[in-house]
């Protein structure tokens, strides 16, 4: 069975409100489950077979315990989740960070701009391509 | 007399030599006319500034020059028959057996760095050079040193190497400076930003809420909220940039100056499509630079034209290379707004402006990104202007500039 959910995956109280409260505007906040570390964000993916995949995940870089790097690349080297969408979502538009998070398999690279109404388009256009021009892969 | 003694070993050998026995004759001299041509040597020795002395295969000193006067303190007659120990000093007494031995051997010792010690018990640092003496039948009888002061040398080698050290060390702590500041600057980057996001977001969040029950004057107030937030993010933007610069590797090569400023005003050309500016190139104006930073510069440059024509009838930006004080600079030069020229020592500071917000926007980073991409460049950036008659602002890069 497809799922329509996105994991998103935020350390920061504040800017996990402020993504769901863009993700809200666009109809698609209640398929949307969060991880609040690196840890518990593969614990999710990862951990339980039973659980169905989430459609995209959003994927901050700066996570306490296991960091957004290391927890795309675990993504990617396992055969259940190597195909899964992620998306990249975070403040860092350090250089060494966007190469990093492509060569590691990122599908896309989004910085969170400060200006709220810019960053719920973002979201917008987001879930727009994601979830519905995008087509997903087989799960 | 070291020129007596001399003098008188070549004239006594010449003498008792009949001439058929000879090799060849020694440094030239014709023995036929030995005692002048002799006298001649003795004299060049003799006033060598070096330290002259021949040895008899014992260590007896034989011959003595000026030159080794003036180094060692004694006076031929007081050395001259004494063993050449006394001018070693304690440690280095094994010296002399080891270098006669070679001598005999007929083998040179070639700038031999030492120490010696003078009549008056300093130790001096000196380069020799021992070469045997043969007599007419090229047997070995002597040794002749030629020595040299290298003390001042060797005190210059020894500040050299710990200057070179000190210079080490400061790269050194520069790498780590500068790691340190690339680490601050990502932390900067990333943490300043997450609150001011809280921040414009929440106040966002209160409008679109409770906007209704908010009067006119709160919601206006959380817009300045949301506007101070994003201009704050607009500033570390900015910060960053400006360090960054500073940390760049610079990759030198000849660039296009005018190509550049063609893509940069067609640019900002399109951005205010309905405000034509009038723009003048000169062509082919090279110069030798990091192409990412002199982008930056240029980038700046015209963007600062364009903010000040912006209440101009008729605005035109010109961009030349001209001769300022007999070198070559170029000039980006407009018709705008200009600036009062007894505040142009503010010009260039970081977040320093000269108008008014309200005025002209703008967060007054653009010019100080000039200057230190100039300088970075080991140029020169300056302007002159006039209020209410524009502006034109002049750098020079040097290194491989095509005067």
């Amino acid at each position: 069975m497809k799922s329509h959910t996105i994991l998103l995956v935020e350390d920061k109280a504040d800017d996990e409100a402020l993504t769901l409260r863009a993700l809200e505007r666009q109809r698609i906040g209640n398929d949307v489950r969060v991880a609040r570390d690196g840890e518990e964000a593969l614990e999710m993916l990862l951990g339980d077979d039973s659980e169905p995949l989430p459609e995209l995940v959003l994927l901050d870089l700066k996570l306490p315990k296991v960091d957004g790097l290391e927890v795309l690349r675990r993504i990617r080297a396992d055969k259940r989740t190597v195909l899964l969408p992620v998306v990249i979502l975070t403040a860092s538009r350090e250089e060494s960070d966007l190469v990093a998070g492509y060569a590691n398999g990122a599908n896309s690279y989004v910085r969170k701009p400060v200006d709220f109404d810019q960053f719920a388009e973002a979201v917008r256009q987001l879930g727009l391509y994601w979830l519905v021009i995008n087509e997903a892969p087989p799960t | 007399m070291a020129t007596d003694s001399l003098r008188s070993r070549g004239g006594r050998e010449a003498e008792d030599r009949p001439p058929t026995d000879r090799d060849e004759s020694v440094a030239g001299v014709d023995e036929s006319r030995a005692p002048e041509e002799v006298h001649t040597l003795a004299a060049i020795v003799d006033a060598s500034d070096d330290a002259i002395i021949a040895k008899k295969l014992d260590g007896t000193i034989v011959a003595w020059n000026h030159g080794a006067s003036r180094l060692y303190g004694y006076t031929a007659p007081e050395v001259i028959g004494q063993p050449v120990s006394i001018l070693i000093p304690p440690g280095k007494i094994n010296e002399v057996p080891a270098i006669l031995e070679r001598i005999r051997r007929g083998e040179r010792v070639d700038s031999y760095e030492t120490i010696r010690r003078t009549k008056d018990g300093r130790q001096i640092e000196i380069s020799l050079t021992v070469s045997p003496v043969r007599n007419a039948y090229g047997e070995v009888t002597g040794a002749s040193s030629i020595g040299r002061d290298i003390t001042e040398k060797k005190k210059a080698d020894r500040e050299l190497r710990e200057l070179t050290e000190e210079l080490r060390q400061t790269v050194a702590e520069l790498a780590v400076a500068n790691r340190e500041l690339e680490a601050f600057s990502y932390a900067v980057s990333h943490d300043l930003r997450s609150p001011l996001r809280a921040i414009e977001g929440f106040s966002q969040a209160l409008v679109d809420d409770y906007g209704e029950q908010l009067d006119k004057e709160a919601r206006q107030m959380l817009t300045r909220v949301r506007v101070g937030a994003v201009r704050m993010g607009e500033l570390i933007d900015e910060i960053l940039s400006l360090s960054l610069l500073a940390r760049k590797e610079l990759k030198p090569r000849p660039v296009d100056l005018t190509e550049m400023a063609r893509k940069v005003t067609s640019d900002l050309q399109a951005q205010v499509p309905d405000r034509p500016v009038d723009v003048v190139l000169e062509e082919d104006l090279t110069a030798y630079g990091d192409p990412e930073l002199l982008r930056i510069a240029i980038t700046n440059l015209f963007e600062n034209a364009w903010k000040f024509t912006a209440e101009c009838a008729e605005p035109r930006i010109e961009f030349r290379r001209e001769r300022v004080d007999g070198r070559s600079a170029y000039v980006v030069r407009d018709n705008g707004a200009g600036f009062d020229m007894r505040y142009s020592g503010k010009l260039f500071q970081p977040f320093e402006r000269l108008h008014r917000e309200d005025e002209f926007p703008g967060l007054g980073v653009g010019l100080a990104t000039v200057q230190r991409v100039v300088q970075r460049h080991e140029g020169a950036v300056w302007a002159e202007g006039s209020p209410g008659e524009g502006a034109a602002f002049y750098f020079q890069l040097p290194g491989r500039n095509p005067e």
